[in-house]
């Protein structure tokens, strides 16, 4: 802003001109979009902060971004199955078992995981 | 037995506040499900879950004192963390840097590992608080092996203003994004234990993944991963 708009910068002159008569100390900080005078002072006993804040007025901050991890080439080639809520999709892909099969093959799971567990330095 | 449960959710596409229950159900009988008094709800869901599922609740694997220390040093002076590490579920739809990604369908379950942060700034502005979050895919390969991968990254604050913005979020995009690949490197050294096991299904339940009772959750703070293991 105070490099490229001539009469925000002289502006911001004027006002930091007017806060040294005053006797008022002051910093300025200037971005393309926006600039911030800034300063304390005290008046009989009484303790001030000043701030001057000169933006355009179309400018809105951005307070939120995000972005994904690169994709490398044939990275998702052996997909199968993710966590979705298309249940018709998933369905078909699932073999049933009795209670006393999937109880079991649960239990083996569980034994095999836990000795994993414990040889694992994790 | 095969556990039938249902939940409810007060958002659309199954978000947000989470009413649930579960009963063990035999196939060929009705299940009884008496909610006199279930308020106001905008989605529902209900899965048989089988005797073989494998339920892991996420939450308590990620908001860890090892994992506090990794994300902490990550984020160095850039912010302060001031929360708990969450994971909970959310649609593809909903992720910030969503895209239409071939391949990949709105209602596609991905993991939000979040907790909140805080920036001081110069007296001249207000300070800043908001949530920093990582964005998770679990999948099982056409061969039933587990993987996740690290999808993405997001922030989102309150204050900076009038002027600190632009410094904030300098500092968070040097750091927010490289710790991808330390979330990534943590996955894949917990996936070690499953590297010998093989699954039919993969799928995301809310809340700890209860198998029996009532109660309630909030699906975007707190989901479980459950797994149907091979013989």
């Amino acid at each position: 802003m105070a490099t490229n708009n001539q009469m925000a910068g002289e502006v911001i002159q004027k006002l930091e001109n007017c806060l040294k008569d005053l006797k008022i100390k002051s910093e300025t900080q200037s971005n393309k979009d926006q600039s911030i005078i800034y300063g304390k002072f005290s008046l009989d006993k009484e303790h001030y902060q000043l701030v001057i804040h000169i933006r355009k007025e179309d400018f809105v901050p951005v307070t939120k971004a995000g972005g994904g991890a690169e994709i490398k080439s044939g990275e998702a080639d052996d997909e199968g199955i993710t966590p979705n809520l298309n249940f018709q999709s998933m369905a078909s892909r699932v073999k049933a078992y009795s209670e006393e099969d999937g109880l079991k093959i649960k239990n083996q799971f569980l034994e095999k995981a836990k000795e994993r567990l414990s040889k694992l330095d994790y | 037995m095969p556990v039938l449960s249902n939940y409810w959710f007060d958002d659309p596409d199954f978000r947000g506040n989470t009413t649930f229950m579960s009963i063990r159900h035999p196939a060929g009988v009705w299940a009884w499900i008496n909610w006199s008094n279930i308020g106001s709800k905008d989605s529902t869901l209900v899965w048989e879950r089988e005797d073989r599922e494998i339920v892991i609740d996420l939450t308590p694997q990620v908001d860890t004192g090892r994992i506090r220390t990794l994300i902490d040093r990550m984020m160095g002076s850039s912010a302060r963390r001031t929360s708990g590490i969450s994971a909970g579920w959310i649609p593809w739809k909903y992720v910030p840097y969503h895209y239409n990604r071939p391949g990949w369908n709105d209602l596609d379950l991905l993991v939000k590992i979040f907790f909140r942060f805080h920036v001081d700034t110069p007296w001249y502005c207000t300070d800043a608080d908001g949530e920093i979050a990582y964005y998770v895919r679990f999948s099982l390969t056409v061969g039933g092996s587990l993987r996740a991968r690290v999808d993405g990254w997001s922030y989102d604050y309150d204050g900076g203003g009038p002027f600190c913005t632009g410094e904030i979020n300098s500092r968070l995009n040097a750091s927010i994004p490289g710790g991808m690949r330390t979330l990534q490197t943590e996955l894949d050294n917990a996936l070690t234990l499953f590297s010998d096991f093989r699954f039919d299904l993969v799928y995301l339940l809310p809340g700890s993944g209860n198998t029996s009772g009532t109660g309630s959750v909030n699906v975007n703070n707190r989901c479980s991963l459950a797994l149907l293991p091979r013989p």
